[in-house]
């Protein structure tokens, strides 16, 4: 990483100015204390105006293979321009914030310093990205357990550690960040949706919206596990309040399970150990 | 719609016949118009290109013949795919001859990573369910009473395990019809079954269920 992009990209990320009056940040729903995320249902942006999708952490997020619920963007600069000019979100436009940047005599000597070209909305991005991809949390107990700590995982976090895998949790939620890195459909041994009771909302219809192919309804990113015991509400609505209605939910319409008492405890347990040290906690 | 086995096949197979179409028409083309620099870059970015491609198709050979679990190394190859096409920009009026050629590669290699998608979702359901099902079929005969009344589900269910094994591996020519007739004749001596094992054989044939419509598909 640049470490001059990911200073830059730091005051970017909660700098106000990219919003079209000025309350709003990438931090505002990506509040670093609240473990990358807002810990509300659906993302609250410019004037109180609520989306329809749960804010997902920005930790770990360069890790993943798509942003969004519904993949729409490839990389974390694509991703930045969403929320920035999204009339619900942040409602900026490019050509006031370059303006309002442009004004900045302190913000203009540092980006020069990095790039000797105009300031840019590709530049701007390039440098929000950089910084949410040095967001990397480590040193889970369950990353020191896979380093040969056998002793990181407790009895129940170690059994729930292997229902994960026999179950089949890990088929979806796989890879260096336990998820992130394939789409899958809520609702494979059940229709989730029609059980659930509620009217389904575009939301709902994930990677259908992107793309138009029936194949793709009810298809999101499988969202990533790091974490996920201090990202509650869970799932794209952010509909499911506690971690462990949502495991519940996930063995019985993705994996065809109802889990016993000391099953859904074990995987719980294991979830637990999935949290590691957020950036800036060892400053 | 395509086989699970040929998601993987052909797209790729396709991808590389064009990337090596662009590769020729970087090669020929200074020679033509003289326009070495630009188009010494091409053929560099075509070069990374095929590379790469080979690259996801073998992380991908990995992946359905279970060497490999882990999608991130397909990822990767894909991601690289892309930030090179990103970098590779082609002027249609000054070279059209490689502009058309470049043209045809993205659409293909765009096809190929959608598809790439979809092979790791059904690739993730039929194993996952193959392996909840093997694990518990042999567990679940075992404990069927010795009555002959249980015998066709007892048989059934060992037919079944064969034709998803087969179903899985792709090689299901000729026998797209088994799978279904069997898990219907299951379910059609469903009530002769004992109570308690119900729930386990209705859970086995939600598996079969998956394996049989996403290794079809």
């Amino acid at each position: 990483l640049d470490q001059r992009k990911v200073v830059l990209g730091a005051k970017l990320f909660a700098d106000t100015r990219l919003s079209g009056d000025g309350t709003v940040s990438c931090a505002t729903c990506h509040d670093l204390a609240k473990a990358g995320q807002d810990g509300i249902p659906v993302a609250r942006g410019i004037e109180g105006k609520l989306g329809q999708n749960n804010t997902p952490t920005v930790f770990n997020s360069g890790l993943n293979f798509r942003q969004f619920w519904d993949g729409r963007a490839e990389t974390l600069e694509e991703q930045a321009d969403g929320p920035t000019t999204n009339p619900v979100e942040m409602n900026g436009n490019w050509p006031e914030i370059i303006a309002k940047l442009q004004n900045d005599p302190a913000f203009m000597a540092e980006y020069q310093s990095i790039w000797s070209n105009e300031l840019s909305p590709q530049n701007i991005k390039k440098a929000i990205a950089e910084y949410e991809r040095s967001l990397v949390t480590f040193d889970a107990p369950f990353d020191k357990y896979l380093k040969g700590q056998t002793d990181a995982l407790n009895v129940q976090a170690l059994e729930g550690w292997k229902l994960f895998q026999k179950l089949g949790c890990i088929s979806c939620h796989q890879g260096v960040n336990i998820g992130g890195n394939m789409y899958a459909n809520l609702g494979i041994l059940g229709d989730y949706f029609k059980d659930r009771g509620r009217p389904e909302t575009l939301a709902d219809r994930g990677r259908f919206n992107v793309t138009g192919n029936a194949d793709d309804l009810h298809l999101f990113k499988v969202p990533s596990l790091r974490n996920v015991a201090l990202t509650a509400p869970y799932f794209h609505d952010g509909s499911v309040p506690t971690l462990g209605d949502a495991v519940e939910i996930m063995a019985k319409y993705q994996l065809g399970v109802n889990l016993t008492a000391e099953q859904h405890a074990a995987i719980l347990s294991f979830l637990n150990s999935l949290t590691g040290i957020f950036p800036g906690q060892v400053q | 719609m395509r086989s699970y086995i040929q998601l993987f096949r052909s797209p790729f197979g396709k991808l590389s016949v064009v990337t090596s179409l662009l590769l020729l028409g970087a090669v020929l083309l200074p020679i033509m118009i003289g326009k070495t620099s630009s188009l010494e870059t091409i053929r560099g970015n075509g070069e990374r290109l095929q590379f790469y491609e080979a690259r996801l198709s073998l992380a991908v050979v990995e992946l359905r013949h279970g060497i490999s679990s882990n999608y991130d190394a397909a990822n990767q190859w894909g991601a690289n795919i892309r930030k090179v096409e990103a970098e590779t920009t082609i002027d249609a009026h000054i070279d059209p001859m490689i502009w058309k050629l470049w043209e045809d590669y993205l659409a293909a290699s765009d096809a190929s990573l959608q598809q790439l998608e979809r092979f790791k979702l059904t690739n993730a359901l039929v194993r996952n369910s193959l392996r909840n099902f093997l694990a518990g079929v042999h567990d679940f005969s075992l404990s069927l009473p010795n009555k002959e009344a249980i015998s066709p589900v007892r048989q059934d269910m060992a037919r079944l395990s064969n034709a998803l094994l087969v179903q899985a591996l792709g090689e299901q020519q000729g026998l797209e019809d088994q799978t279904p007739t069997l898990i219907t004749s299951i379910e059609s001596h469903l009530t002769v079954v004992p109570h308690e094992l119900r729930s386990e054989l209705e859970r086995l044939l939600t598996h079969a269920k998956v394996i049989n419509r996403y290794s079809s598909e």
